[in-house]
């Protein structure tokens, strides 16, 4: 790909500290010259070290695998680190993703709701039994293992989140990664909790049923999920759910 | 340049999770809404080709038209059927109105964002289905509109047919009438038909793509093709109310007639 005509692009990025009184929200604009293969995450980090050092946003990985550097690109929902600026227009809009908690100006809290969502929707293995470092690992079948690693491949950048109509309206829904997360579980043959133990968890109004199923959430997935596959599987599942009994207290 | 207005506005509502006790019952209720909703909405496209078809009986003059009426009629088949249907779009209307943003303040964020991912300004490579505007959101605004549309037509259209089947108010006789369907289409509700046709064709299609879509069937189709097929569906019913309505209506004269040398 050649990029002999490099542009001269034109950023305008949201501001707001609100951990400072004296801030008010508004959007400021930069120009900043393209290199080759420039991404958002090499195009920021040049703002900040050259025009304004108290610019803020998230990076670890650059490489769309930590799921920190989430925001609104032009109104929708994508990874800085994974958006090329060659991919847009010469004036690129830059908002911190919705939903979140807002650190400060494109820095969005995302940590502290997938936490919260994690342990709501308890979203880990309980053992079927005790954990024996001697016995011979149990054999997983090849498909489950598969789609257990699909659902599994979500890095938490909440963008499906901020893309939501119904996350972004509703606080008490689990979204688009929390349905996700509950599918990994109840797949899972280690887990010995049975349908009718998640019923509540994802067959109400705040589970899927919430959701309209218009998949935004799978349209700006950066990982491209298949989201769609979750929730026609909790769908599914909420058939037999409202026959299936809790599993036995653990012992 | 763009106010940064809307995001700051926007509630930020994942700060925290509340996390509500769940609920068994709440969501066993959910669940018998959801079917009853999607269950509804699928007996009601089964329901209304069956009716493009009886009503074609048309296709074979006023006789065909008559003689059909009468068996329904006469083995009682048509009043529980008028009867149920009419229950059936009632709760389908009550049951999918459930899904719409109460609240003002929710509508104006749905549309903020709608706005915001319909003014991207590139083609975004992303999953399956990237679009701008967002298609399927876009989809489902209009099944919306369309659905309320049918909701004022549909209920003046059920409420002619019960006096028809109940009563002797028009025609000779208790039931349907060729003759006064026929008058009564032919002096302007055929205009009044082909928009509810047009409305039904966008609504039910729509609705297919999305039921098919939220149960997983075809889950190994992808969504445009899923979307190719509602196309094609939605298309054949206009194309075969339409037809059946331009006979109704006079347009055309029944192309079966003489099969019952009328
Ligand atoms: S499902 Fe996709 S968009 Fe959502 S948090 Fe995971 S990786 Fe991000
Ligand atoms: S499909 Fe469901 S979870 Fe995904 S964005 Fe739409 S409402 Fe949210
Ligand atoms: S910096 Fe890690 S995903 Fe973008």
């Amino acid at each position: 790909m050649s990029q002999a005509a490099q542009r001269t692009l034109k950023f305008e990025i949201f501001r707001y500290n609100p951990e400072d009184p004296a801030s008010k929200p508004h959007m400021q604009a930069f120009e900043l010259q393209e290199t080759p293969f420039m991404s958002l995450f090499i195009a920021l980090n040049k703002l900040r070290e050259e025009q304004d050092p108290t610019l803020q946003f998230d990076f670890v990985c650059r490489s769309a695998v930590c799921g920190s550097c989430g925001m609104m690109v032009n109104g929708r929902p994508a990874l800085a680190c994974k958006t090329l600026t060659s991919q847009l227009e010469r004036t690129i809009r830059l908002h911190p993703l919705p939903a979140f908690r807002l650190v400060g100006d494109l820095a969005v809290d995302t940590g502290s709701w997938f936490r919260g969502m994690t342990e709501r929707v308890q979203g880990w293995i309980e053992a079927k039994a005790p954990f024996d470092p001697d016995a011979v690992e149990e054999r997983m079948d090849d498909e489950v293992a598969r789609a257990i690693y699909e659902r599994e491949r979500c890095i938490e950048c909440g963008c499906c989140v901020a893309s939501c109509a119904v996350a972004n309206t509703r606080p008490a829904f689990v979204a688009p990664a929390g349905l996700n997360r509950i599918a990994r579980f109840m797949m899972d043959p280690r887990d010995r909790r049975k349908t009718g133990d998640w019923f509540e968890v994802f067959a109400s109004d705040e589970g899927v049923f919430g959701c309209l199923g218009l998949m935004a959430c799978q349209d700006v997935c950066p990982k491209e999920l298949p989201l769609r596959e979750v929730y026609a599987y909790l769908r599914r599942k909420s058939l037999t759910g409202i026959l299936s009994r809790r599993a036995k207290p653990a012992t | 340049m763009r106010q940064p207005l809307d995001v700051i506005d926007a509630e930020r509502v994942a700060c925290g999770t509340p996390a509500g006790p769940a609920d068994r019952a709440a969501a066993r209720r959910e669940l018998y809404w959801e079917i009853l909703s999607g269950g509804s909405g699928f007996l009601l496209t089964v329901y209304i080709w069956v009716h493009v078809f009886d009503v074609g009986s048309l296709l074979f003059g006023p006789e065909g038209f008559d003689r059909l009426a009468e068996f329904l009629e006469g083995f009682y088949i048509a009043q529980p059927v008028v009867i149920l249907v009419t229950l059936l779009f009632l709760a389908h209307a009550v049951a999918a109105a459930r899904k719409i943003p109460a609240r003002a303040r929710e509508r104006r964020r749905f549309n903020r964002l709608a706005r915001e991912l319909a003014g991207a300004d590139q083609r975004w490579r992303a999953g399956e289905g990237a679009e701008r505007p967002h298609e399927d959101s876009r989809l489902w605004v209009w099944q919306l509109r369309t659905g309320m549309l049918i909701l004022v037509l549909g209920s003046f259209h059920v409420g002619l047919m019960i006096i028809d089947t109940f009563t002797a108010v028009w025609g000779e006789r208790h039931g349907m009438e060729a003759a006064t369907t026929m008058e009564r289409v032919a002096a302007g509700l055929s205009w009044f038909y082909l928009v509810l046709l047009v409305l039904l064709a966008i609504h039910a299609s729509v609705g297919v793509y999305r039921l098919a879509l939220k149960w997983g069937v075809a889950a190994g189709r992808s969504r445009p093709a899923l979307k190719r097929f509602a196309r094609i569906f939605g298309i054949a019913f206009l194309a075969a109310g339409i037809f059946v309505l331009a006979v109704m209506a006079g347009w055309l004269p029944p192309p079966f007639a003489f099969l019952l040398g009328s």
